[in-house]
């Protein structure tokens, strides 16, 4: 959170001219490899629904990446690095994803995050209002209603569940105390 | 002896209503009905439409949403124009919210409830 917090202030100066309002996708985890067909062709269906482009970041696994086709409103790029990457949150309507990380930092750039899992350890995003949790199969098809409307049930103004990137600041403040 | 027990409360609710009712509406639904009810959603609300591609039955909506205290649930049927909902809890409902804001989304003056607690007190 301390790294977001800093290349965030510093990146959204900086994004002007970025790809923005599209969902930005990833999908890595490796329980959902033998599915991933299945997952990108109903993501395909709601693209062609909701006319909004999704962005892949292909997974660096060569067996996987024949899935990955730019087609319809899907769009797929290399892999990015950690600065890009904030520049792409920064900049895209919402995340949809199978990962852990992610999740968090969509909380705190307060980006509607779906979630192409069964289950998240990330309980907190979805029980606040900033997340909800698709699954990896027809379930996938609801993001056409739960977007409408700016993504009607996100709750933007919830805290975010995950510190405000100030621990450093606080760690720092702790450790400086004379009495320790 | 009877050892100290959890007691809990069902709201029991019916509504005649003209609304037709959508997945969008019924994600809503459930979302803020726990939280009118003083209750605590847990993770995503779940919507079925009938019929579908398992079940064949006349036209209408399903919908859970689990909460810490338990769950709340409704179904909708389309040619009857009847919404059923239940909540469950292991704490005490906020009946008068919830009531109020049904009225309020259905634009409809019948809705009725009735409340039970459980473990029925005759039992424990």
């Amino acid at each position: 959170m301390n790294s977001l917090k800093g290349l965030s202030e510093l990146e959204r100066k900086k994004s002007e001219g970025f790809e923005r309002g599209v969902y930005l996708c990833s999908l890595h985890r490796r329980e959902s490899w033998d599915r991933f067909e299945g997952m990108l062709s109903l993501i395909k269906e709601v693209s062609d629904k909701i006319k909004k482009g999704f962005l892949f970041l292909t997974n660096p696994n060569r067996k996987l990446n024949k899935f990955f086709k730019n087609t319809g409103y899907m769009k797929m790029i290399e892999p990015v690095n950690y600065q890009e990457m904030v520049k792409l949150l920064i900049n895209c309507e919402a995340v949809v994803t199978d990962s852990g990380g992610l999740i968090e930092e969509a909380a705190y750039l307060r980006k509607p995050c779906y979630i192409l899992r069964d289950y998240t350890e990330r309980q907190e995003s979805v029980l606040m209002g900033l997340a909800v949790l698709l699954g990896r199969e027809k379930g996938i098809l609801k993001l056409s209603f739960l977007s409408e409307d700016n993504h009607f049930w996100f709750k933007k103004e919830v805290e975010c569940p995950y510190g405000k990137g100030d621990s450093a600041k606080k760690i720092l403040t702790i450790l400086s105390r004379e009495d320790l | 002896m009877k050892k100290e027990c959890i007691k809990g409360e069902n709201l029991l609710i019916s509504i005649l209503t003209e609304k037709q009712l959508d997945e969008k509406f019924s994600f809503s639904l459930l979302r803020n009905l726990s939280l009118k009810a003083g209750l605590t959603p847990y993770g995503t609300p779940q919507i079925f439409q009938f019929p579908n591609e398992q079940v064949k039955t006349e036209e209408g909506i399903s919908g859970i949403q689990l909460m810490i205290e338990s769950h709340c649930a409704f179904h909708w049927w389309r040619q009857n124009n009847y919404v059923n909902i239940t909540i469950s809890s292991c704490r005490p409902i906020s009946i008068v919210p919830v009531i109020e804001f049904l009225k309020e989304v259905f634009a409809s003056n019948n809705v009725l409830w009735i409340k039970t607690l459980w473990p029925d007190p005759e039992i424990y």
